[in-house]
């Protein structure tokens, strides 16, 4: 057995007209929260895309707990979830039948799925409303149901795009809460791509800066403060990237 | 610990749930035939009562002769009838009488009839309204007409040919038809069902389910599409291809359910319209009155045509999965679909008006193969005519159409386009503009 749940190394993926990545690496071990961390447009879902399986790279080597996605694709799948970065909902389908099918889908038993379901429900928040169709729900509430049902599975490897994109500062701080929680009580990994610079030192223990396709820094986020010599991560990340702030603004 | 169900039967009910509560779906394919066809059965049931009616009701006819006295078989027409013979009047002030028939009679129309020489006479008929039963009621009056005179010339030819019968002088020869169609002797019912078959019935019946399944097909991935939900479904713990039975599986219950309520809907009209014509009849004449025609089709054909349109189904809703892949949304690929499905379905208009598509060329005949429209309904002629190499190749071409679609829906759908943007049109867009 391995100590990392995921190995990435040197990923390429080009679309029709820009090359994404250009030579991505990086290792996540069990039980750990990791970060990637990058402007608009850097190469972070595509990162996560490929991850996860939707996406093919034209180069590099993914291992997921030691397997193969290309080769082992079903058996990854089941250890691994996702949440795309702008996924949307089933309209006619209720939140609870949503969190039914996903469970049915993941689970061996059918007592497994119930507590999945259980599980899922709970970590939402939505109480009555998940007996609501989904298209009723506001782009906050279809958030939370999609996070929940993302880590209800149980997966060994989360994959989450931008988790608390869209949620209001509450639920946000109770979506982080779960998700570290979730960490804590199972030892799973979760690597996460974030603009929430306090969200990121508030869950990760090991962050990436990722530019133009390329990772710049990786480490711990006291490391990196140290290595860019600022007094937070959002001055670290604006130093890493090379202070193009100021050159805009100038 | 109880029993797993299994995936592909998750995957199916979901399916099923999110599309049967689409409107298009619900509306458009399970209850739309059946709502529009007893809609059509009341109108048509309503309208066959007027028919009854007027049909039932008898013209008021008049006889006008002029140029002396009216003879024997003048009084015998009138008699028969039940008409005044009148003269010395104009035709005006006898339609203002209240008649609405006038048959003008005169010397040489006796005379002629005396001497076997066919004679003309001149019925004028004022119509209530313009419809067809009350054009077609001077045809019946002028056939009246003619059979009086037969009876007449009949009786009086008894007196040389006892046996003689009115009858045999109106159809002297019963002539039985039979039509020689590709090599096959036809009766004209054999040919009737032929044209009510396969010109009408199929045709309706196969653009109303194909078109439908085409659609639904495609509304499927355009749903998944517009709500962004592929994403996460293809990173669930199933294979591509369960996926794709899934939906293959699910549009095929629908189509099934559009099927069934298409038939259901044809039945009901059918009964309404028996229906409006026995109440009217039975209000008339105290009788039952049934439906005038029947569609009659050998049981082989019936069975033949169960495979032709299963094929012709499967292949129309792998051709919905790829149009509705290539669509950003619900509309685009129910307008895409929309389009395929019109384009598929020209030369089945071209039978409908007439056009024998095995007279066309071969090269037409090629291109007609790839549309499984024409080759189901190029099955339905032959299993009627009995040409059973004909059916057998219509069979290889559509199972030969199922594989390529298939093989092609594969890739598209493993295709990473499919999350990344417009699949192929995208491409061939970028390919233009980089060729400019
Ligand atoms: N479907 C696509 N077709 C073509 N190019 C794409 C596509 N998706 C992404 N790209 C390009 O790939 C690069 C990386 O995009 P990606 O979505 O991975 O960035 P990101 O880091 O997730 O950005 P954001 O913070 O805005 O979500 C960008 O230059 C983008 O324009
Ligand atoms: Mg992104």
């Amino acid at each position: 057995m391995t100590e990392t749940a995921l190995i990435v190394e040197n990923l390429w993926k080009s679309y029709d007209q820009v090359t994404a990545l250009k030579g991505v690496s990086f290792e996540i071990g069990k039980g750990e929260i990791f970060g990637l961390i990058g402007p608009n447009g850097a190469g972070k879902t595509t990162t996560l895309r490929i991850i996860a399986g939707i996406l093919h790279p034209d180069k590099g080597v993914i291992r997921i707990y030691g397997k193969d996605p290309k080769r082992d694709e079903v058996e990854v799948k089941r250890i691994i979830s996702y949440l795309p970065e702008d996924a949307g909902v089933y309209r006619f389908l209720k939140g609870i039948e949503f969190l039914h099918f996903l469970a049915e889908i993941y689970a061996e038993t059918s007592e497994e799925a119930e507590k999945m379901v259980e599980y899922g429900s709970r970590i939402s928040g939505l109480g009555e409303r998940l007996w609501d169709p989904m298209k009723s729900y506001s782009k906050g509430m279809k958030r939370r149901l999609l996070l929940a049902s993302t880590l209800m599975t149980r997966p060994k490897l989360a994959i989450l795009d931008e988790p608390t994109s869209g949620l209001d500062v509450y639920h946000s701080v109770l979506m982080r809460k779960a998700i570290k929680n979730y960490v804590k009580e199972t030892g799973a990994s979760v690597l996460l791509s974030s603009h929430n610079m306090l969200e990121v030192e508030y869950l990760c223990d090991r962050v990436a800066f990722i530019d133009k396709g390329q990772i710049i820094a990786i480490g711990t986020p006291e490391e990196l403060k140290q290595q860019f010599n600022a007094s937070n991560l959002e001055e670290a990340f604006i130093n890493a990237v090379g202070g193009e702030v100021e050159e805009h603004v100038a | 610990m109880s029993r797993k169900k299994s995936k592909l039967k998750i995957l199916i009910v979901k399916e099923l749930k999110e599309l049967i509560k689409e409107r298009i779906v619900l509306f458009g394919l399970l209850l739309g035939p059946l709502i529009m066809y007893a809609v059509m059965g009341g109108l048509a049931g309503a309208a066959a009562g007027k028919v009854v009616e007027q049909a039932a009701k008898p013209p008021k006819v008049a006889i006008l002769f002029e140029g002396g006295e009216p003879g024997n078989i003048t009084k015998a027409l009138a008699q028969a009838l039940n008409a005044t013979i009148y003269t010395g009047i104009s035709v005006e002030d006898l339609l203002n009488k209240g008649y609405n028939s006038i048959l003008l009679l005169n010397n040489s129309f006796e005379e002629n009839i005396t001497k076997g020489i066919p004679a003309s006479i001149t019925l004028i008929y004022k119509p209530e309204s313009i419809g067809f039963v009350e054009l077609s009621k001077p045809q019946g009056i002028a056939g009246a007409v003619s059979s009086i005179v037969l009876q007449v010339v009949a009786d009086y030819l008894k007196q040389y040919m006892p046996d003689i019968s009115a009858g045999f002088l109106s159809n002297p020869v019963r002539t039985n038809i039979e039509y020689y169609y590709k090599g096959e002797l036809l009766t004209a019912n054999q040919l009737q069902g032929l044209v009510m078959g396969v010109s009408l019935a199929i045709p309706l019946a196969v653009l109303m389910t194909a078109v439908s399944a085409t659609q639904v097909a495609a509304i499927s991935f355009g749903l998944e599409k517009e709500a962004k939900t592929l994403e996460k479904l293809f990173t669930l713990p199933v294979s591509r291809r369960s996926l794709l039975v899934s939906k293959l599986a699910a549009v095929t219950v629908l189509a099934i359910g559009g099927v069934l309520s298409y038939m259901a809907g044809l039945y009901i009209y059918l009964k309404m319209v028996e229906r409006g014509f026995a109440v009217a009849a039975a209000e008339q004449t105290g009788e039952e009155a049934t439906l005038g025609f029947t569609i009659t089709l050998p049981t082989s054909a019936i069975i033949v045509l169960g495979i032709g349109l299963a094929l012709t189904l499967y292949v129309s809703i792998v051709i919905g999965f790829i149009v509705g892949s290539q669509a950003s949304d619900v509309r685009g690929s129910q307008l895409a679909a929309s389009y395929i499905s019109f384009a598929l379905a020209i030369p089945l208009f071209m039978m409908f008006f007439g056009v024998d598509l095995a007279q066309l060329s071969t090269g037409v005949k090629i291109l007609l193969a790839l549309d499984p429209y024409a080759v189901l309904s190029m099955i339905a002629t032959s299993s009627i005519t009995g040409d059973h190499q004909m059916v057998l190749t219509g069979f290889g071409i559509l199972v030969a159409q199922g594989i390529f679609w298939t093989l092609i829906a594969t890739r598209l759908l493993s295709s990473e386009a499919l999350i990344t943007g417009h699949p192929l049109i995208m491409r061939l867009k970028k390919r233009m503009t980089r060729s400019r």
